[in-house]
């Protein structure tokens, strides 16, 4: 499947980029695109304990299968304070 | 969703007046607004702005369910509003406000607590701030 992954923050700054596309292989999880980005970015493999993922308008976990048409978002941590 | 009840991702100043303006109804009693607002250091680093950025549908489908919570445990809750800026914003600028109307104070107050800890929990909302000599994300550090 291809999927186009979303970046946001300081994922965006550190690519330069705010999107791309990954070629999976059938039933590839959310974690199988995470290293297919990590492939080409590897600036970001350092962030993946810290990385939350959603699909459409949900977060969804690492083990989710992506389907065609699907856009995955890369979020950093969101933003907290206290 | 109930008369009233506003979720919006905004790039324009925020009004704390408008807000209360938009919850306001007659069967209600007492209206609790929060505004975060820029503050001028962290810990101790004199902070020049802070830039707000975010997933704007999906911060809107999450301050939407926030608000559904608030309804379905605070039933004297009348209305809620949540907007959140982003953008360049200065020291003294409000980056969120909540607003909560309800038939007694009780109620309102507590909503308004609930709403902004699990906003600030799971809308998707990414604040750089900016100082003398660098710039840096918040939430990363520490995980």
């Amino acid at each position: 499947v291809r999927v186009a992954v979303r970046l946001f923050a300081r994922y965006r700054e550190a690519t330069g980029r705010q999107s791309l596309e990954v070629d999976l292989p059938d039933g590839g999880t959310v974690e199988v695109a995470w290293a297919a980005v990590v492939d080409r970015h590897p600036e970001l493999a350092q962030y993946r304990p810290f990385t939350l993922f959603a699909i459409g308008n949900d977060y969804v976990d690492s083990e989710r299968a992506l389907r065609p048409g699907d856009e995955l978002c890369l979020f950093p941590p969101v933003s907290g304070g206290r | 969703v109930a008369p009233g009840d506003l979720y919006r991702v905004v790039e324009h100043p925020l009004s704390a007046d408008v807000l209360a303006e938009s919850v306001a109804s007659p069967a209600v009693g007492g209206i609790v607004i929060f505004s975060g607002v820029v503050r001028n250091e962290k810990d101790g680093r004199p902070v020049k702005y802070l830039e707000y950025e975010a997933h704007a549908p999906m911060a809107e489908a999450k301050m939407r369910e926030i608000g559904a919570e608030v309804h379905r445990r605070w039933p004297a809750v009348k209305s809620v509003a949540i907007l959140h800026r982003v953008g360049r914003l200065e020291i003294g600028e409000s980056s969120v406000l909540i607003g909560v109307a309800a038939a007694h104070r009780g109620e309102a107050f507590e909503a308004c607590h609930y709403a902004i800890d699990t906003l600030k929990q799971t809308v998707p909302v990414w604040k750089k701030e900016h100082f003398e000599d660098g710039e840096v994300w918040v939430g990363l550090q520490g995980g």
